[in-house]
């Protein structure tokens, strides 16, 4: 398994590489064609001269404002590179935490960090909320990030803390935090401005100039669609593959594929993040979905599990983990617009090893 | 002019191949070099421990110099010996004294309640986790090392620079066998 294992790890290192510079590239090219067509629909509620044609007239503003947009794009990917994964981390109200606080976490990460030849051990992060569920963020191996919830640092045991840890280690190993922290702050800002637009549209609709405000209701409404089909596409791009990959990185690094299986079972039984339900494109972050519909796919999927039992401090003996089976996988629909590949699935993968 | 050709590129397509093929293993040895280090850090912060934890127990115990004797000598011959299947096996020595010391305290349970010594125990206990870290990622970039200098092409330009194998820090087998079955701890 090694061998295929370390290979598939370098693919994906170059795959996200790629994908990297194809976001950066793509980025202001989508922005500019954007404001393109924004202008056109600005113009179309203005009134301008009926003998100039209005695609002229949005070439020759293109001109002037093309460079101050390029310039806000370029500023805005600087700022999302450099200081993104901070506002990952704000999005999710996560706190530093120092070593004093939970020696035990940071033993963890710090082992699973040296098992995985880390050139530092990341920064560790407490989302103070009881539901369950651990990103890892950053640009690189050398400046990571992970963030774990307050409910599952009280429920798992100090094997199966390692165990996710090592998932996220993975995550970070796999270069896979930084085409997510792009894609969410890049896509992310389309989307903003899109509502910001649609907004200040809306508000200022009762006033008297209620044309150009309608014209700025529909460039939001514009950036929107596109942002939301971009959030989708890049979603589904960046491939649920990750995931098997982190959850096989977690069991070389740990030697202990068990605890990742009942850290996932336990996780499943509350995922949910409320305060992401809106971010859908930070979902893919999360070791597992923490949105309002990935919670429901997760209860689809282990409707008889009884939580007592997870609570039971021998559940690494794996008894517990075949008394209940999976009782229905999600529908094919659920799976191909999900961001993480079935929680059942995974599993049953780990139970292999 | 066709020939020139044909010439420059048998003469160059090899030629780039073997700087990529130089350039990897010679990456791939200083990440052995280096994942080494990084078990050196740990084994030094173990020496460091064991003087304090050999104090505070003989604080409580005093009769047990003979345990004393041993760690004393082990963590000596650790840290002098020199290749890695050496210091692989004195510092197996190091850990089982280890273990038999705080098999000791446990008949003193002043000793078990003492701060200084329950302190000293953690950090031991996280630096053999550590270590074990530390040994697995060496371990496996010495399998990578290892084995581009045995498989082809890498051979020839690994041959041909003179490039060594690496060895492992192993374990020894009575440990592997524990490490396949942990023993249960039941409460």
């Amino acid at each position: 398994m090694s061998k295929d294992f370390k290979g598939s790890i370098h693919d994906q290192i170059r795959a996200n590489r790629f994908k990297t510079i194809y976001l950066f590239i793509a980025f202001p090219i989508i922005i500019i064609g954007l404001t393109y067509f924004g202008i056109l629909i600005a113009l179309a509620f203005s009134d301008t001269p009926a003998y100039i044609s209005p695609t002229d007239l949005a070439n020759e503003m293109m001109k002037t404002v093309g460079f101050w947009v390029l310039l806000g794009v370029f500023i805005w990917s600087l700022i999302s590179y450099f200081l993104g994964s901070k506002m990952i981390l704000a999005f999710a109200g996560a706190k530093p935490i120092q070593k004093k606080d939970h020696p035990e976490l940071f033993r963890s990460v710090e082992n699973v960090s040296i098992s995985a030849g880390l050139p530092k051990t990341p920064d560790i992060y407490i989302i103070e909320d009881m539901s369950l569920n651990a990103f890892a963020t950053g640009n690189s191996p050398k400046d990571s990030k992970v963030a774990i919830s307050r409910g599952l640092l009280e429920k798992l045991t100090k094997a199966e803390l390692e165990a996710v840890m090592a998932h996220e280690v993975g995550h970070i190993l796999n270069r896979d935090i930084r085409v997510m922290l792009i894609s969410i702050t890049l896509v992310g800002a389309v989307q903003m401005l899109g509502e910001l637009l649609l907004r200040t549209g809306g508000f200022t609709r009762s006033s008297d100039n209620s044309k150009s405000s309608s014209a700025l209701f529909f460039i939001g409404l514009l950036f929107i669609t596109i942002g939301t089909l971009l959030a989708t596409l890049t979603k589904l791009a960046i491939s649920r593959e990750r995931e098997y990959l982190a959850d096989a990185t977690s069991a070389t690094l740990t030697h202990n594929p068990r605890a990742l299986a009942t850290a996932l079972k336990k996780i499943s039984e509350n995922a949910r993040i409320e305060v992401l339900d809106k971010k859908a494109s930070m979902a893919g972050l999360c070791i597992a979905d923490p949105t309002a519909s990935g919670h429901k796919n997760h209860q689809k999927e282990f409707t008889h599990i009884s939580p007592p039992q997870a609570h039971n401090l021998d559940s690494l003996n794996s008894s517990n983990l075949h008394l209940n089976k999976p009782s229905k996988k999600p529908s094919l629909w659920s799976r191909i617009w999900s961001t993480h590949p079935p929680m059942s699935d995974r599993i049953a993968r780990l139970e292999r090893y | 002019m066709d020939i020139l050709l044909i010439l420059l590129a048998i003469i160059i397509f090899p030629a780039i191949l073997s700087v990529f093929l130089y350039n990897s293993l010679i990456g791939k040895r200083n990440n052995v070099k280096e994942s080494y280090a990084g078990i050196e850090v740990q084994l030094k912060r173990r020496y460091d421990l064991i003087p304090n934890l050999v104090n505070t127990v003989k604080g409580y115990a005093k009769h047990e110099s003979e345990t004393f004797e041993n760690i004393t000598k082990a963590r000596t011959q650790a840290m002098q010996s020199g290749n890695i299947q050496e210091k692989a096996k004195a510092e197996n020595m190091v850990s089982d004294t280890l273990k038999s010391l705080f098999a000791v305290a446990e008949n003193y349970p002043a000793l078990k309640a003492d701060q200084n010594f329950l302190h000293l125990q953690q950090e031991l206990s996280d630096t053999e986790d550590k270590l074990s870290a530390s040994r697995r990622f060496y371990n496996s970039s010495v399998k990578s090392l290892n084995t581009s200098i045995e498989s082809v092409p890498t051979n020839i330009i690994a041959n041909i620079f003179k490039f060594k194998k690496a060895e492992f820090f192993e374990i020894d087998s009575s440990e592997k066998e524990e490490a396949k079955n942990p023993t249960k701890v039941s409460f």
